[in-house]
């Protein structure tokens, strides 16, 4: 058995065993027979089994340099380092359905393990049933058009390489994972919200999908988070963002997903808004689908697209069947699920939903921006780019009202609004203000005094906020303050985690507002030994060097810095600035090296060097403020997160995972 | 809205398949190869001023060989581009001329740039998109190599790499 047989064996398998759960899955809903449904459970089983053997044979491949497989043979070299081997399966199209697919079978059979608990018997066969379907696509496709495993008939000796941006950074090997867990993970409530409309059992669903779109959220936020340091520690012109349809495709779904836990929560309580968490879930799902067509389709240009192929028209009709599916549902239950009460703008319901409509906005400025190059081309034939400068200008009013509501949110009750709100309220304001002061005091731009103000806004909020439930609990129970915290934090973690997510998205803002604003560049060229004093740092080049490596060649140029003085505060140290030459690319790929301190970034990378004598060096250098607390912002986020879903030792003893525990 | 969705849907997905059977943008020959390339001036950027002139362009009559390569501050190509084109630009200076056009940008932003990477190549400014109308680039960085008969020999959409500009230098001096 070779791995090559064995992974396309195995990935036939996989498709036959999803179709079958597909199948099983209509028979189920149609014939009301709960022997089809565990059927399909056992399927779900099975197909995990064969996509884990199916992605294992591809590992098995890579490790034992089988250059037969033409994945291998495409994508991998026997001089590949361990951990670049590893992961290879996601470096290319072929091994990244491969992986989504897999990840896709075990969010199936997880969710088949909730068939008779939380997923009741009335909606557990369409859910299952549009999982399956969703996996039959992805395994139709490697079977039929992107097939992982196809051999070559005159093995080379070695194979091409990996991508070297990939193999240039460990980010890359937890980076693409997450985003997948995130993308995938949005499939499970798509398929519970399928599942409630065609069982026309509109409220009780809203329980579990909350909880799984919070995780597949998590993965999300992970996955953007990673994406940005990658693209800060590895491409070398010191930013982390810019607006490349890629990056848009991962931030569409994550809005939209992010709308949908604002407006589930007040359906959750009183029954409102069904249409809107229906349709914030269908579209957070078409969103993922639509960001993988556009980067593997190749129909808008961006940096960072995949290959593209006959996949392209695949994904294009998957997209459609999801949104047809999913609007074609709403449209039909549209008029069954009108709101029972009127909208109270000055409650929280209000606060929520005004949150939710601007994620939604946001995500449809997005699409927009993205789309607006094919539209104009398809329309007028003229060619015709949106940059940057487009999204920032509309991210930065959307965002601020984002912070000042996200702010206003959890300060507003369910009812009606009472004399402490309009004290805690004040307060915030008078925080916004002095905050925004202070930034004027210490002459920064109106901009990031703003983000200031609005920092010292949120914190005050959520500040307020726990005060007060520490204050009510201590008073009536009559115990200190802190234990009443403790207890707190316990017994409601769905609110301390959103308080605590908060907090990290109004750092993150801060964090971003600073270092979109003060980066400054210089860039200069030394001779060895020479000594170059810029931005309160001496930077001395020491020499020019060349280093051999199993899967690359490098230059090193060793540079020694000293902070002179307070704006070079915290650079000190030597640093191995490089260029890495990797024999499939063209060019030198440049390594920058990165040194984080509590206010400035320092960021050195190697441009050129004396190619002849080793005699000089041309050395770019970017100081960026507050860098370092964008990955602390993301870290604190992902941390929310993962508090609200930690099972509560309650839910543990009862088995359960419902997640109706919380506030 | 919502009892329409097929029209929508139906709207996206002609939208998507007319994308999909487009040509490959990248690989898309300009109908400009192979005829004069359109003349036009424009000023130059400030620090060019002293040392060519209030304004530069491709005129009827070229003294060189010329890369005329379109950027903007803000896109990220351009910046792994710029260097790359700098050192190619200080080695073969006098076989062939860089000519940056700025696009869509703010001129102060370009200066930026240009002070930044330290380019002694002359860039001019176009605030109005004119070499849009003129030229029909696709987006940034895109690169047009003129002969200096004034022929358009090659559009090259996206980064350029060290050999590929070593091979349009040998295209123009043959």
């Amino acid at each position: 058995m070779t791995p090559g047989l064995l992974g396309g064996i195995t990935l036939l398998a996989a498709l036959i065993f999803s179709v079958l759960g597909l199948v099983m899955g209509i028979l189920a809903h149609t014939l009301r027979d709960g022997r089809y449904l565990e059927a399909a459970k056992r399927l779900a089983a099975l197909t995990l089994l064969a996509a884990l053997l199916s992605f294992g044979s591809l590992e098995w491949a890579i490790l034992t340099n089988d250059f037969s497989v033409s994945y291998v043979a495409g994508h991998s070299s026997a001089n590949n380092p361990l951990w670049v081997k590893l992961v290879t399966p996601w470096a290319a199209l072929e091994g990244s359905i491969l992986l989504w697919a897999m990840l896709q079978a075990a969010y199936t059979w997880l969710v088949s393990l909730r068939v008779g608990h939380s997923l009741d018997l009335w909606r557990a066969p369409a859910a299952l049933g549009t999982l399956f379907a969703v996996q039959v696509f992805f395994f139709a496709v490697m079977v039929f058009v992107a097939h992982p495993f196809d051999a070559v008939s005159n093995p080379p000796p070695d194979g091409q390489g990996t991508n070297p941006l990939l193999q240039n950074h460990w980010m890359m090997a937890v980076h693409p994972v997450l985003m997948y867990l995130g993308f995938v993970g949005l499939s499970v409530p798509f398929a519970y919200a399928v599942a409630a409309m065609v069982a026309q059992r509109y409220q009780s669903w809203i329980f579990e999908t909350r909880w799984w779109t919070l995780v597949a959220w998590g993965f999300l936020t992970a996955a953007i988070f990673t994406g940005k340091w990658w693209s800060y520690e590895i491409l070398g012109w010191g930013g982390y963002w810019a607006w490349d349809p890629v990056e848009n495709a991962s931030i569409i779904p994550w809005l939209l997903a992010t709308a949908f836990l604002h407006t589930a929560q007040v359906q959750e309580r009183k029954g409102l808004f069904k249409g809107w968490n229906f349709a914030f879930i269908t579209l957070a799902f078409a969103a993922t689908v639509f960001g993988t067509f556009l980067t593997r389709s190749g129909v808008i240009q961006s940096v960072h697209a995949f290959a593209s192929g006959p996949v392209g028209a695949w994904f294009l009709v998957f997209l459609l069947g999801v949104m047809a599916v999913g609007l074609g549902l709403l449209a039909r239950v549209s008029s069954e699920i009108r709101e029972a009460g009127e909208v109270r703008w000055r409650s929280r319901e209000g606060a929520l939903l005004a949150g939710a409509l601007f994620f939604g906005t946001f995500a449809f400025v997005v699409v927009l921006g993205t789309l607006w190059p094919l539209l104009v081309e398809a329309l007028s034939g003229a060619k015709v780019s949106v940059g940057a400068p487009f999204f920032n200008q509309v991210s930065i009013p959307l965002g601020v009202f984002m912070l000042l509501l996200m702010g206003i949110g959890p300060v507003l009750p369910w009812r009606h609004t009472n004399a402490e709100v309009v004290r805690n309220l004040s307060a915030m304001l008078v925080a916004l203000g002095v905050g925004t002061l202070i930034g004027f005091g210490l002459g920064l731009t109106l901009g990031v005094s703003l983000a200031i103000g609005l920092f010292a806004y949120n914190l005050t909020a959520v500040g307020l906020m726990v005060a007060q439930g520490v204050r009510e609990r201590a008073r009536s129970l009559g115990m200190p303050a802190g234990q009443a915290l403790l207890e707190l934090a316990a017994s409601h973690k769905r609110r301390f985690g959103s308080h605590i997510v908060h907090l990290g998205i109004a750092l993150a803002a801060l964090a971003i507002a600073f270092s979109q604003t003060y980066r400054v560049t210089e860039q200069k060229t030394l001779q060895v030994g020479e000594v170059w004093q810029t931005r309160g740092m001496e930077v001395r080049l020491l020499s020019i060097g060349a280093r051999e490596e199993a899967n690359r060649f490098a230059a090193v140029a060793p540079i020694e810095v000293r902070s002179i003085s307070r704006e070079g505060w915290g650079s000190d140290g030597r640093y191995q600035t490089r260029l890495n030459f990797y024999p499939q690319m063209g060019s030198p790929l440049a390594t920058p090296v990165v040194k984080y301190s509590l206010y400035n970034d320092f960021y050195f990378v190697l441009m050129q060097f004396d190619q002849d004598k080793g005699q000089w060096a041309t050395l770019k250098i970017i100081v960026t403020p507050m860098v370092g607390w964008l990955w602390v912002a993301g870290l604190i986020i992902v941390l929310g997160t993962v508090y609200i879903l930690w099972p509560s030792p309650a839910r543990v003893a009862s088995r359960q995972m419902s997640p109706t525990a919380g506030d | 809205m919502l009892r329409f969705w097929p029209i929508w849907v139906l709207l996206l997905g002609g939208l998507f398949y007319w994308g999909l059977q487009r040509p490959n943008p990248d690989e898309l020959k300009s109908v400009l190869v192979g005829r004069p390339a359109p003349t036009f001036s424009l000023p130059l950027l400030a620090p060019y001023r002293p040392t060519f002139g209030l304004e530069m362009g491709i005129g009827e009559r070229l003294e060189k060989p010329v890369l005329l390569n379109i950027w903007a501050s803000w896109c990220i190509p351009c910046r792994t581009e710029a260097p790359l084109l700098e050192r190619f630009y200080r080695q073969h200076k006098d076989q062939i001329l860089i000519l940056g056009v700025n696009v869509q940008d703010r001129e102060a932003d370009a200066l930026k740039f240009v002070q930044q990477y330290g380019l002694t190549f002359p860039s001019v400014f176009d605030g109005r998109g004119r070499i849009g109308i003129e030229y029909g680039y696709y987006g940034v960085p895109e690169t047009f190599v003129i002969s200096r008969e004034g022929t358009v020999l090659a559009r090259h959409a996206g980064e350029l790499s060290e050999v590929q500009l070593r091979a349009y230098l040998e295209q123009v001096l043959r």
